[in-house]
């Protein structure tokens, strides 16, 4: 009796915290539950699949060279030599952007894992040290977190100047705080668990304790959160590109792209609809992906879906 | 009460003053000169650009410069633009009335479409309008704005020539950008509302009203709504402070008068002085608009009202 209560007292406790069952789910094999007959997230699976191809391997997948201009085919209606139709230049609109698929997807991916970097330790040491230096840490997040993500990328990509390098420092600073937070709500969550004492008292070192113990346990909510981070981030790039910050190179990515056609909007709707069309294909594929694997980590949310 | 407030309004202020700080920051410690920004060093002579340097305090100590801001915004001197040299402040203030606007038609897109789906999605699960709710949120969340704009052109502009594509004079020229605007927000929006109500839907209370015998449409709305919009009224807050911030893009895509396009202007010139006053401004109307969203807990919610009331 006296057992049970204990239990259900630690349920209430892990319930409040909505740990335990992220890692009961996890240890359970749960993480990704793709039933067969599961369409959508099949769908979202092979569209991911095949941007991350046209990525790696651009010059197999497009029919023509991006840089290939056609004088002789100029603002061409999508047709079956030209699936996406041709822009101003008579460059094949479909090679156009898988070509422009690399980059878009650089900067989504590398200013996720810089901001999830950035954040993680920033709340780990904030969340396992307290104190003083972590009063100073989480205020000098809210400042980050009052002006919206956009303009603050925005004003950190014009002080940086144009570029890959510089757009993806703006979008992972921008998502810094949001990381921070999460990651600080964890590690302070998990330092007060039984075996993190235990450790303790065995004499390990915090280092041995942060690294084996409360880092793997508290990265399930962060890992959820940098999955449907990577879909804004792209839409944050795409948007940065789009208003001239973006990679001034020969091929352009989705967002410069999309911005370039918008003189032709008149005569030629396809320069603009299909790199929209790439973005939101991909974001929305993140974002199924990201919804069923919260769902899944998360059980309080199962009755949702 | 009072006092909550009034201790609400002073973190505000701090807040204010640290996004303050923290612009004039990034612009201090990130590489790149405003002053190369304004002349051609291959046709100006170093002597020139030193003086310009001068006039504009730029190499004075950090400390000084930031004391010097700050002592600038308290009486309201907001600089002058390095492109046109005018004053930054009335050129931002002109701007102001065509982007709040454009904000608040927004937002009332995001609130009437976010909040109506939501609801309905969440009491008729898994029925049409659950589905309709549901792409609306995704997609929502997931296409740029810039491209929802420009397909909202290409079928009311181009194709049925219904509204006009691009201007800022009039009440046709706001439907399109702040459909593109709020679509946005109402996916986000759709999302938390369909979520926190059937959280609620299936806390014992409702069943409690259910055995009470109380009809099914004033337990929604009086009940489950009322208890769901709390988290669902933070979101909307948070959604109006980026659609603020998302004119930047859509005023460019509708090629409207604003301070979005005045600040996609004045990034691509370095024209810090305009940066930092646009920056300044969305900062007030967030903290705004934060500040607001905190009172409304006690609006609707006695718990905290009463909790308010004792501290």
């Amino acid at each position: 009796m006296k057992t049970s209560a204990g239990a259900a007292r630690r349920g209430a406790w892990r319930g409040r915290t909505g740990l335990g069952q992220a890692e009961n789910a996890i240890r359970s094999g749960k993480r990704l539950r793709l039933a067969s007959s599961d369409i959508p997230i099949g769908l979202a699976g092979i569209a991911i699949v095949f941007l991350v191809l046209c990525a790696l391997f651009p010059s197999w997948i497009a029919p023509y060279s991006p840089t290939d201009m056609n004088t002789a085919a100029i603002l061409q209606a999508p047709s079956a030599a030209h699936l996406f139709g041709t822009d101003y230049f008579g460059r094949d609109v479909f090679s156009l952007i898988v070509h422009g698929t690399k980059d878009s997807l650089l900067i989504g991916a590398s200013s996720v894992i810089v901001g999830v970097l950035i954040g993680a330790a920033l709340g780990s040491i904030a969340g396992y040290v307290g104190g003083k230096l972590d009063t100073v840490i989480m205020r000098v997040m809210d400042v980050l977190l009052t002006v919206p993500g956009i303009l603050l990328a925005l004003t950190i990509a014009a002080a940086l100047g144009p570029g890959l390098r510089n757009i993806v420092l703006a979008i992972a600073i921008s998502s810094v705080p949001g990381y921070a937070r999460v990651m600080r709500g964890q590690i302070m969550a998990i330092r007060g668990r039984g075996y993190v004492f235990a450790s303790r008292a065995i004499g390990a070192k915090p280092s041995f304790i942060l690294t084996k113990h409360v880092l793997p346990n508290s990265a399930a909510p962060l890992l959820v959160m940098a999955t449907l981070g990577l879909g804004s981030s792209i839409l944050a790039g795409a948007g940065l590109s789009f208003l001239g910050l973006g990679v001034l190179k020969e091929i352009p990515d989705w967002g410069a792209l999309l911005s370039q056609g918008r003189g032709y909007l008149t005569v030629a709707w396809w320069i603009c609809t299909f790199p929209g069309l790439a973005i939101t294909l991909f974001v929305l594929s993140i974002n199924l992906i990201g919804d069923r694997w919260r769902d899944a980590v998360d059980p309080k949310r199962k009755g949702r879906a | 009460m009072l006092q909550a407030i009034g201790s609400r309004l002073f973190s505000s202020l701090l807040v204010i003053v640290g996004s303050l700080a923290l612009v004039f920051c990034i612009f201090y410690l990130l590489p790149g000169d405003p002053v190369l920004s304004m002349v051609d060093p291959t046709t100006v002579s170093p002597e020139v650009i030193e003086n310009l340097r001068e006039q504009l305090g730029l190499n004075r100590p950090f400390h000084e410069r930031l004391l010097a801001y700050f002592g600038d915004m308290l009486t309201g001197d907001f600089g002058r633009s390095l492109v046109g040299s005018e004053p930054v402040l009335p050129k931002i203030l002109h701007q102001v009335p065509s982007t709040l606007l454009l904000t608040a038609a927004s937002a009332l897109v995001a609130i009437v479409v976010g909040v109506t789906l939501g609801v309905l999605s969440a009491v008729r699960k898994g029925g049409i309008i659950d589905l309709s709710a549901r792409i609306v949120g995704l997609f929502g969340i997931s296409m740029p704005t810039f491209w929802s704009g420009i397909l909202l052109i290409l079928i009311f502009s181009v194709q049925l020539k219904w509204l006009p594509a691009m201007g800022s004079d009039g009440f046709e020229t706001l439907i399109l950008p702040a459909l593109a605007l709020g679509f946005v927000g109402a996916g986000s929006i759709v999302r938390m509302v369909r979520g926190s109500m059937l959280d609620v839907l299936n806390e014992p209370f409702v069943t409690t009203l259910r055995a009470k015998g109380l009809r099914e449409r004033l337990i929604q709305i009086k009940h489950v709504l009322r208890n769901a919009l709390i988290p669902a009224v933070t979101l909307i807050g948070m959604q109006i402070g980026d659609m603020l911030a998302g004119t930047v893009i859509i005023e460019t895509v509708f090629s409207r008068q604003g301070i979005g396009r005045i600040l996609a202007d004045a990034i691509m010139a370095k024209d810090l002085p305009v940066v930092q006053g646009i920056v300044f401004f969305t900062a007030i109307v967030y903290v705004g608009i934060n500040l607001l969203v905190d009172l409304s807990y006690a609006a609707i919610d006695p718990r905290i009202r009463r909790k308010g009331a004792r501290t």
